[in-house]
């Protein structure tokens, strides 16, 4: 009863506030952007002569209405299943401020905020959960093995699917907002609505420190993305969980600075369980044209899960940084990252090693240029070995132009190749208007 | 002088290339200690994967250990993977399993900084039998199948043998 009473009281403020808001937005100017991608790939990812093609299509539209001081943005993606996803954003007020965002998809996913992206919760779930959606969204990843990963969960049609309704004030410095969150974890037969608060207050002190809290009511860290779970489709506002009871207390503190020491600091507190679940601690200091930096994440007082150490020392035009990484927190630093990166007026090179122990080797080198409407990027990488283990080749060029007006076209094209094939190719194209 | 930086550069080459031996694609059986009588999970992992999508000990290669020091409980895929058949003998101590990625395959972690180089894959839930301080040795004898997300094989070192050690509760 109590949930029933608070959806039903989200829904009617927002109905009043859209409502009220429409009439200012008719015959507003529109701007926007609508963008054109498509994937090629190899269907016998060999070495055959002639071969044919898997295809992906995605078409992204954003829609933008700016009116003093309310700005409404539409987003739209569509696949060749039709629509797969569709945003309505509200963002308006000058002392009070109100954000809304109306989110329909045919699925949903909730997302640890792990290093795997650990899939948590899935509707509908063809078998997602568990599965560690890094693996599918990083740098050496294909397109096409999201899409084909989440392509069971686009079948239903667009239903509602999560309402972020956020409300902000600023009061003698500091910030103070609340965040409603609705999510339809349901069936599109059998919707199952659940709902969270946020609470946070916090703000900057004259000397720079920022001090921010977070109350968590009936939801947690985390996030939540939708459709085929590409950049646009995610939010990081958090995730609602079963039972509307006080889940987590957060306090963060960026920028303190002692003796030339710049110390930070995020603590968490999970009521369910009563106990501190994450304390993680960060320094940094200059010395001798040096940057050391140190973090600490702890699961509670006593056992950390995390730790690294990094130097980054900056000579000439060259940027070195080292760091050392223990992922378990028992000070052993299995992990090593070593990278330089320089940079001459439009292009920059960076070459990275990580080392794991045992045995692992993972080496990049990345080449970016920009010449006036031209870009240009090239990523490669070998695994298990310094040159000789190639494993992936990753290029993108694109071209832009600018005009008639406020008009900006930009054409792209981008490829990867993994070990001895070709993973994907796509083209694309996007219209600012 | 133009020699000598060329014979110093065959030289940083001949470093560099010679690296690759020892550094590629390994199957690694991790290391638990276990109070005595309890259970608890060792991660069979993949170390260097490049698009590892199925693995396979048995019918020739087996995962071997002292009976006598743990029982083996169950086996669980974790990442993505699926165990779709094992066997557990507790009598002889070895386990034989085939593992996939029905809808991918697990490669390294590039883009968090710092990277993720070893992807577990199989969680094996064990149980101490034996008494404080006996141990034993989890050793992969062969791996009879490994393949990549187009079915090429893996080239593979020798996989890395883990441990388990019975301790005080």
């Amino acid at each position: 009863m109590k949930k029933f009473v608070c959806i039903a009281l989200v829904v009617l403020t927002q109905l009043i506030t859209w409502h009220s808001e429409l009439k200012t937005v008719l015959a507003a100017p529109i701007s926007g952007e609508i963008a054109v991608a498509v994937f090629f790939e190899p269907l016998n990812q060999g070495q055959t002569k002639i071969d044919q093609i898997n295809v992906d299509a995605e078409t992204t539209l954003q829609l933008s209405l700016f009116i003093s001081g309310l700005a409404l943005t539409s987003t739209s993606v569509f696949s060749f299943k039709g629509a797969e996803f569709q945003a309505f954003e509200m963002v308006a007020g000058m002392v009070i401020s109100f954000r809304n965002v109306l989110i329909f998809a045919p699925n949903i996913l909730e997302v640890d905020d792990d290093p795997f992206w650990t899939i948590q919760f899935a509707q509908p779930d063809p078998g997602l959960v568990g599965v560690p959606l890094r693996m599918f969204i990083d740098e050496l990843a294909s397109p096409l093995d999201l899409a084909r990963l989440l392509a069971p969960t686009v079948d239903d049609p667009l239903q509602f699917r999560k309402l972020i309704s956020q409300m902000g004030i600023n009061l003698w410095g500091v910030r103070f907002s609340v965040t409603m969150l609705i999510a339809n974890l349901g069936t599109s037969s059998t919707p199952s609505f659940q709902s969270g608060l946020i609470f946070e207050a916090g703000g900057v002190t004259a000397s720079g420190v920022e001090v921010i809290a977070l109350t968590y009511l009936g939801a947690r860290q985390g996030w939540e993305c939708f459709g085929e779970c590409k950049s646009l489709e995610r939010y990081f506002e958090g995730r609602v969980v079963p039972d509307f009871e006080f889940q987590e207390e957060k306090l963060i503190i960026r920028n303190l600075t002692l003796a030339g020491v710049t110390l930070g600091a995020e603590i968490a507190f999970d009521f369910t369980t009563i106990t501190l679940s994450q304390i993680i601690l960060s320094l940094r200091v200059s010395v001798l044209g040096a940057v050391i930096q140190q973090k600490i994440v702890l699961n509670d007082l006593a056992t950390p899960s995390f730790v690294s150490f990094g130097w980054t020392v900056q000579l000439g035009d060259g940027l070195f940084e080292i760091e050392f990484i223990d992922p378990n927190g028992l000070f052993q630093f299995p992990a090593k990252r070593l990278s330089f990166f320089v940079q001459w007026e439009a292009i920059s090179f960076k070459d990275e090693l990580i080392l794991q122990d045992p045995l692992g080797l993972l080496h990049t080198m990345e080449v970016i240029a920009e010449v006036e409407s031209f870009r240009f990027r090239s990523q490669t990488a070998f695994l298990g070995g310094l040159i000789n283990g190639f494993y992936n080749q990753k290029v993108e060029m694109s071209w832009g132009m600018v005009g008639p007006g406020t008009w900006a076209w930009r054409v792209s094209i981008e490829a990867q190749l993994r070990r001895e094939y070709l993973l994907y190719i796509s083209p694309s194209m996007s219209v600012k208007f | 002088m133009k020699s000598l930086r060329v014979l110093l550069m065959l030289i940083v080459l001949g470093a560099l290339t010679g690296c690759e031996g020892s550094y590629r694609t390994r199957v690694v059986v991790g290391t638990l200690d276990l109070p005595t009588g309890g259970t608890g999970v060792v991660r069979i992992s993949i170390l260097n994967p490049p698009d590892a999508k199925m693995i396979q000990v048995g019918p020739t290669g087996l995962l071997t250990f002292n009976p006598s020091v743990i029982q083996v409980i169950s086996l669980t895929g974790v990442n993505g993977f699926t165990v779709f058949g094992s066997t557990i003998n507790n009598t002889m101590g070895w386990v034989q399993f085939t593992a996939s990625f029905p809808g991918g395959s697990i490669r390294p972690i590039a883009t968090m900084g710092f990277g993720v180089l070893e992807i577990p894959i199989i969680e094996m839930a064990v149980q101490a039998v034996g008494p404080v301080g006996a141990s034993t040795v989890l050793t992969i004898t062969a791996v009879d199948l490994f393949t990549d997300r187009v079915g090429n094989p893996i080239p593979t070192g020798p996989p890395l043998d883990g441990q388990v050690v019975i301790i005080a509760p």
